[in-house]
């Protein structure tokens, strides 16, 4: 059978090709050749084969196949650029069985410059003579000397093919409907972006990735040309200053110490142990270099480790679309600047160009794209230690992340917050006298109140905010920053008799600033105009809609978005900056930005609203006729204007500067380390109830034929055999279970064993709890274990549980027709726990408090367990294993696990011994309990028909004993397949009640286990011929694993689980809990009123602590959507919705005519 | 190298099909983990007597992506008399489907089985699955370029030392032959790269449907697709009315039943018994898995009638030279259709003993023995 992994890296010249294969040859399984297809010559990685370039033009594709078939690793690939065969190229894209890499380089100059001076020196491959060479040249600071010559058309055609290419490939593999993985040599600067190059590959993480990097050129991109003057000044024209600049590279040292690595000193990194001294961090720049800024960077390193920050926003800023992004931008640059690893997290996971490598060149990592989307909790978990503090900005991806970057980070959880919300929501709401938006306003109040209380320290722009937030949450740490923040302060052209005209700066998406234009031009302008009729409003702004367009006239100039230059001139040359705004909250960026510049500002109050001390330089005028009066008397007095100037400009130099700001942002992280340690100490009891269980889930090692089986139930026998023959047996029983995603499986395929683990670990489970079997040194259905030990695949936890019953003709271990015997001796024993002891050694293996854990399923069944427990023990230590966790499941009996030597016990699920009543014939009181069932008499005589909620209830119920005792739940349980008759049916499961069982079960665990103990089980992962799995099948599809994700989510929450239910199809939904109370009055109000100008409405309804925190209303335009919707049991086409919201509540509104 | 085995009165060809593994793409038409037996576990008897659901015995609910299962197919269906599997092979401008369990057989020789290969040139739509107005992909015919494309890419398999041949020739059908645009130059093209790759010919075979006029356009031979198309033209008429209703209150839909017995005796419409056919045996057929009340079913198949029709194929050819006597089998493993001589619950291997009881020759009577 072939596994073996064909790829190629398709790229140009100077897109760090050579890098990322030096890394990808690190790796054991992996041979990768460079430019197979070179005009000149074969470039293998054995070296350069001119002698072969004649058998590889013969027949270019036969020789590629060669090349692959023939090389000795499971994986092998090669390279190929733009300039080679395009036959090949075209050829290999669309060979499905290659898998793609694409590297691109988005700083065009950077190729093109590379690229020359690459072909002036003759050096496009830099094979081990050269590369040495290069590198003796960096230690002596030299580096290349060759300069390229900077011809404009040139580069332009050179870059138009350079697209060309890149948006041919992307668009074929796209057509074929191909994965790829598309890295850019931005990505360089994050090793964990670089790593997602192995799992792509289908190839495990290599433990230490042998690279280094290359200095090829000085990092000023425009040194590389003669005519850098030239370069230059064509960079300015388009608009692509930032392409002068050379990306950074941080990448991580393998183990231990995280510290950054710039560029330059990749180049002494050769292995990684030898070198332990790998890099000159800029931590320790000289001091002479160091600005303002840099000198407040000691204070933030702890110890050797450069600190990490996450600044979560919206998106990627968008920095020259809205004022708060820019803003964002600010702080970003001055974080980094003050010394600290800045990575962001865009809520959208979107690479929005240019900002994202716009960033990416100054050195912050950009967890974008769709790994991150789809594992961004994974990882918060996997990387959270190393997260210091977290930056939130803005509610609502701070209500994403927050509970996450709580339950794994002990980060400090700075909030700035922009402006309140709320307050600019009620604001509105007022204004427009609309009660939806005042509703909103209440959704958001809450929203924001939990922000502030989940956080360590409280920023804002805004004096008055400051006093707001500090009069609620009077224990807060709460700090005005500036909004903005400058370099240097310009000169203003102070000469006011040469300048006339008012301006209004602000983008149009923000509803206050369409109100404020709209506003001044209709009530004020008009006043102005009667004593200064020639007056021209110019108004400055991106996207202006309809209604402000209309506004157009001689005295009012709609510019649009207008070029950071022409924005400096319009503020040099009017007489008069105007901020009518009338709502919104916090600081207005514009009112600092015009004082910035040296423009006197005529505003509202909610203009000056928050800025302290701006009282002392303008006074607020809220009405038409204050406001024009003001804009008359300053207009006509060019004396006084040219003093508000002057004062606006030393207001800013003392209040809006990026030295003001370092400051006190130094101060805001360091108060928020300390209230981070105080919150973490002072809540670590509540902090282990807070922690999620780990889930384990029980694992039938069958689905694959083997002779015993064979013999005893007949060839080919699987339980796919019992499943798929199983029929109802009364209306409304649900069988047979026909399995959906993984199919009906063979375990011996490596393959869905793999898509058994991504599912599990997709949907939170832990890890697998494999059955074994072993009947004195002989072992069944081993084999899919034994593979996965073998193959290192899937790389997911797990432990064994010793299935140590004899094997009978039926299946539930009673002794009547013995196939298999278990029979016990010390030998026996010893023998046995040697062979396991090879398996716990497993680096996968599941561990509780550093020992692994070892269930066995029935003690009793030992004749004297306490001393195999010994005789294990005893070995375990002989062979450096060390000690056991030996947990016992009580499967029958409740003997205390202590007195057999035991560490722990489990209860099973099904608990025979709570099972809840019995359905009989004569059992009228439960007619009507499941209207849709009707079980006739005989069936309820023959089988042991019962109630999935009595089952969880009564085991909920179950007292705890004072031994270490793990809880179990079942999510449906159904024998029938098994049986012709005697089979046990627990009627009326659902995902929904499983989800609620498994939410207790874990709230009752982590309020009693700590620590690694904190576990909890499900049984079962894939015992079909019980009925009783989470692995997707046709009815449900996955959405027992979505109740799992739900109730490990809810239940780090502390919820109290009470079950809230939507009365499906009635005229409205209502919402009532256990007790028929009515829940979500406001939700109510809301539906009732939007029901009346709909006819149809999802609504989607997220708890978290029943604040109705997200609460939004989607209308399903479309009736085969809405159908859709309804009828598909795992609610397939709400998938995005769900990752995002708790609990939804699926609710249909009946049309109205 | 001559293929045939004196043991043998006829060489037995079995269509196979490589399905019984998910794709991204049937995932995507059918739902997350479909193969076919999703469908055959979901079948229900349609009315009185009719033999749904059927399970797999001794191969199990295999997946072909385990080399284990194909390795037990072919020792099973060479045990029994089958020489070799004509695999289904699909190739839509460039694209191929369910290619793996092939690639897979080449890549690894195993098992060491002789194969050849059927083009299953028709676009895929979703007549066979309930809904017949979806195409799900298109069979195009982009030209000669494609041709040489499907050529090389099927290489490997045509230099193989497992490929059946007749005439010293790889066999080759195609299931559509008037479908083909151009199959001169498709054969041609075809015949002349082989020859400059250095590998052998190809025999070419058109699978036929009524009225079975043999394409003129270079193909060597033909052979027929029977069931469905077939049946009127074969004077064999429904036994719808012949069945009691009696699962329901209400007068139930119903698939087109045949009766397999009358089937079985009008197998081989006096046309195709000619020189340039070769005979296509079905040992059962019901699709009324994939297509519930559109299918169609020839009810009362058993191993013994099946064995009757066999041994009449096997007579139609047995005065060929010995590489010429081939009867294809329709098929060994369409569980869909519940069509296949792989082992089931409710005949066992019956079906294969049958097969092995018709094919082989009782000793001391070898006709064959060189």
């Amino acid at each position: 059978m072939s596994d073996k992994i064909r790829f190629v890296i398709i790229a140009n010249p100077r897109t760090g090709t050579n890098h990322l294969i030096d890394l990808l040859n690190s790796h054991p399984h992996v041979t990768c050749h460079r430019e197979v297809f070179h005009r000149d010559a074969v470039y293998l990685l054995e070296g350069t084969r001119t002698d072969l370039v004649g058998k590889r033009n013969q027949d270019p594709l036969a020789f590629l196949q060669e090349l692959y078939d023939s090389s000795p690793t499971r994986a092998c690939g090669f390279k190929i650029f733009m300039e080679h065969n395009d036959n090949v190229l075209q050829a290999v894209l669309r060979d499905r069985r290659i898998k793609k890499i694409v590297l691109y380089r988005s700083n065009p100059l950077a190729v093109y410059s590379s690229d020359k001076i690459a072909a002036a020196e003759n050096r496009y491959l830099i094979m081990e003579k050269t590369r040495d060479r290069i590198d003796a040249g960096a230690k002596d600071g030299s580096r290349t000397k060759a300069k390229a010559a900077f011809d404009r058309e040139k580069f332009e055609l050179y870059w138009r093919a350079y697209q060309a290419h890149y948006s041919h490939v992307i668009d074929v593999l796209n057509e074929t409907n191909q994965d790829y993985l598309f890295m850019t040599y931005e990505d360089y600067i994050n090793e964990s972006l670089f790593r997602r190059v192995f799992p792509f590959l289908g190839l495990s993480q290599p433990v230490e990735l042998h690279t280094r990097m290359k200095k090829m050129n000085a990092s000023d991109i425009l040194s590389r040309f003669v005519n850098a003057d030239e370069v230059r000044a064509y960079l300015n024209e388009i608009g692509k200053q930032n392409w002068a600049q050379e990306a950074f590279m941080l990448w991580a040292r393998p183990a231990g110490a995280r510290k950054a690595v710039d560029e330059a000193a990749m180049t002494s990194v050769r292995g990684s142990e030898q070198h332990k001294e790998i890099v000159r961090g800029p931590v320790s720049d000289s001091d002479e270099k160091k600005g303002a800024v840099e000198r407040l960077k000691p204070a933030l390193t702890a110890g050797e480790r450069r600190q990490t920050l996450l600044f979560v926003d919206y998106a990627v800023p968008h920095y020259d679309m809205f004022a708060g992004s820019r803003t964002n931008l600010m702080y970003l640059t001055l974080l980094l600047k003050m010394g600290l690893d800045v990575k962001l997290l865009p809520a959208d996971f979107r690479r929005v160009e240019p900002y994202s490598s716009e960033l990416n060149q100054r050195g912050i990592e950009t967890l974008d794209g769709e790994w991150y989307r789809d594992n961004w909790e994974r990882w918060l978990r996997d990387n959270g230690r190393e997260i210091d503090y977290v930056f939130f900005h803005k509610p609502d991806p701070a209500m994403k992340f927050l509970d996450a970057v709580k339950r794994y980070t002990s980060a400090a959880i700075i909030y700035q917050c922009h402006d309140l919300h709320y307050l600019r929501l009620q604001r509105n709401g007022q204004v427009k006298n609309d009660e939806l938006i005042l509703a909103k306003a209440d959704l958001y109040e809450k929203k924001e109140d939990y922000i502030f209380s989940s956080s360590d320290v409280i920023l804002t722009f805004s004096g008055v905010e400051e006093k707001m937030i500090r009069e609620k949450f009077p224990d807060k740490q709460v700090f005005t920053v500036p909004l903005f923040f400058y370099e240097d302060v310009p000169a203003p052209c102070r000469d006011f008799g040469k300048r006339q005209d008012l301006l209004f700066v602000g983008g149009f998406a923000h509803t206050p600033n369409r109100d404020a234009v709209s506003w001044f031009s209709t009530e004020v302008l008009p006043l102005i105009r009667r004593e200064i009729p020639k007056i021209v409003f110019n108004v400055v702004g991106a996207d202006p809609p309809k209604d402000i367009m209309a506004l157009r006239s001689k005295n009012v100039r709609i510019l649009g978005r207008v070029s950071e230059a022409k924005l400096k001139e319009l503020y040099d040359t009017v007489r008069l900056v105007v901020i009518p705004l009338r709502f919104g909250a916090g600081v207005k960026g514009k009112t600092v930005e015009a004082l910035y510049y040296g423009a006197p500002v005529v505003s509202t109050s909610v203009g000056l609203e928050g800025i302290k001390g701006i009282d002392q330089i303008c006074a607020a005028k809220d009405d038409p006729a204050g406001f024009a009066g003001q804009v008359v008397s300053l207009y006509g007095d060019e004396k006084k204007l040219a003093e508000i100037s002057e004062q606006g400009v030393s207001f800013v130099a003392e209040n809006f500067t990026s030295q003001k700001a370092a400051e006190l942002m130094s101060d805001v992280l360091s108060s928020a380390g300390k209230e981070v340690a105080a919150r973490i100490s002072a809540s670590s009891s509540a902090r282990v109830k807070e922690e999620t269980p780990r889930l384990i889930a029980f694992y039938l090692p069958q689905y694959h034929p083997i002779p015993e089986n064979d013999e005893w139930w007949g060839k080919g026998f699987t339980e796919w055999r019992n499943v798929a023959k199983a029929t109802p047996l009364f209306n409304g029983h649900y069988q047979p279970h026909i399995p959906a995603d993984l199919g009906f499986y063979d375990l011996r395929l490596e393959d869905t064993r793999i898509a058994q683990a991504e599912l599990a670990r997709e949907y939170g489970i832990y890890g697998f709890c494999y059955y074994h079997y072993w009947f004195n040194g002989k072992r069944l259905l081993e084999r899919p274990l034994n593979d996965m030990l073998k193959s290192g695949k899937p790389d997911f936890p797990f432990c064994v549980c010793w299935a140590n019953e004899n094997w009978t003709r039926r299946w539930d271990g009673e002794d009547r027709h013995i196939l298999m015997k278990v029979e016990y001796s010390e030998e026996d024993d010893r023998r046995h726990i040697r062979e396991l002891l090879t398996i716990f050694e497993d680096s996968r293996y599941i561990r509780i408090n550093g020992k692994p854990l070892f269930l066995v399923y029935r003690t009793e069944n030992i004749p004297d367990p306490r001393r195999t427990a010994e005789v294990w023990r005893e070995e375990a230590r002989k062979a450096g294993v060390g000690e056991l966790y030996l947990v016992r499941v009580e499967s029958i009996g409740k003997t205390d696990p202590r007195s057999i030597g035991f560490d722990a016990a489990l209860e099973f699920a099904p608990d025979w011994n709570n099972k809840g009543f019995r359905v009989r014939a004569n059992n009228k009181k439960l007619n009507g309990r499941l209207s849709d069932v009707e079980i006739p008499d005989d069936l309820c005589e023959k089988n042991y028909v019962h109630y999935y909620d009595e089952l969880a209830n009564n085991m909920m119920k179950k007292k705890s004993p004072d031994y270490t005792w793990f809880r179990c739940v079942t999510p449906s349980w159904d024998n029938t397949a098994r049986r012709l008759e005697g089979a046990h049916i627990f009627l009326g499961s659902s995902p929904e009640k499983y989800q609620n069982w498994l939410r207790q079960a874990m709230d009752f665990t982590r309020d009693r286990l700590k620590g690694d103990e904190n576990v909890v089980f499900v049984n079962a992962w894939n015992e079909w011929a019980e009925g009783n799995h989470l692995e997707p099948d046709r009815q449900f599809g996955k959405s027992y694993l979505e109740a799992t994700r739900r109730a490990l989510e809810g239940a780090t929450f502390g919820l109290d689980g009470a079950s809230i239910t939507a009365a499906y199809d009635s005229p409205l939904p209502r919402f009532v809990d256990d007790g028929g109370r009515e829940l979500f009055p406001e939700l109510q109000k809301l539906l009732k009123d939007r029901r009346e100008r709909i006819g149809r409405l999802e609504v989607r309804l997220a708890e978290k602590d029943r604040l109705l925190e997200k609460c939004e209303f989607r209308i399903l335009d479309r009736e085969a959507r809405i159908r859709d919707l309804l009828d598909s049991a795992s609610w397939r086409v709400t998938r995005p919705l769900r990752r995002t919201y708790d609990i939804m509540l699926k609710a249909r509104g009946k049309s109205l005519d | 190298m001559t293929p045939e085995n004196p043991e043998l009165k006829a060489r037995l060809i079995a269509f196979y099909l490589p399905q019984f593994h998910p794709i991204p793409e049937n995932d995507e038409w059918w739902g997350p983990g479909f193969t076919e037996w999703t469908n055959v576990v979901r079948a229900t008897p349609l009315f009185a007597g009719h033999q749904q659901p059927n399970f797999p015995a001794d191969l199990g609910f295999y997946d072909l992506r385990v080399a284990e299962s194909r390795i037990a197919q072919a020792e099973l269906a060479g045990r029994y008399g089958i020489e070799g599997f004509c695999y289904w092979h699909y190739w839509f401008g460039g694209k191929r489907l369910l290619e793996r369990p092939f690639d897979e057989v080449l890549k690894s020789g195993e098992p060491d089985f002789p194969f050849c290969l059927a083009w299953a040139n028709h676009t895929w739509s979703g007549i066979w699955h309930g809904c017949p107005d979806r195409i799900l992909i298109e069979q195009t015919y982009p030209g000669v370029e494609d041709f040489t494309a499907h050529f090389y890419a099927m290489l490997e398999a045509f230099r193989d030392r497992r490929y059946m041949k007749i005439d010293g020739r790889n066999i080759f059908c195609v299931y559509r032959p008037f479908d083909l645009r151009e199959p001169r130059l498709f054969m041609d093209t075809w015949r002349k790269l082989a020859e400059r790759e250095g590998v052998p010919g190809f025999y070419f075979v058109a699978i036929t449907d009524y009225p079975w006029t043999t394409p003129g356009d270079g193909y060597d031979a033909c052979t027929t697709n029977p069931p469905v198309a077939m049946l009127t033209y074969q004077g064999i008429k429904s036994m719808n009315d012949q069945i009691v209703r009696t699962l329901t209150d209400e007068k139930p839909l119903l698939p087109q039943i045949y009766s397999y017995e009358a089937f079985v005796q009008n197998a081989f419409p006096t046309k195709t018994r000619r020189a340039e056919f070769y005979p296509c045996v079905v040992p059962n057929w019901d699709n009324t898995p994939r297509s519930g009340v559109n299918g169609l079913v020839l009810h009362g198949a058993t191993p013994e009638l099946y064995a009757e029709h066999l041994r009449e194929a096997v007579g139609l050819v047995a005065d060929r030279a010995p590489d010429q006597r081939v009867v294809f089998i329709k098929s060994w493993n369409e569980w869909a259709e519940t069509n296949y001589l792989e082992p089931d619950l409710r005949w066992g291997k019956s079906y294969l003993e049958k097969t092995s009881c018709v094919i082989k020759v009782e000793e001391g009577k070898g006709s064959n023995v060189r």
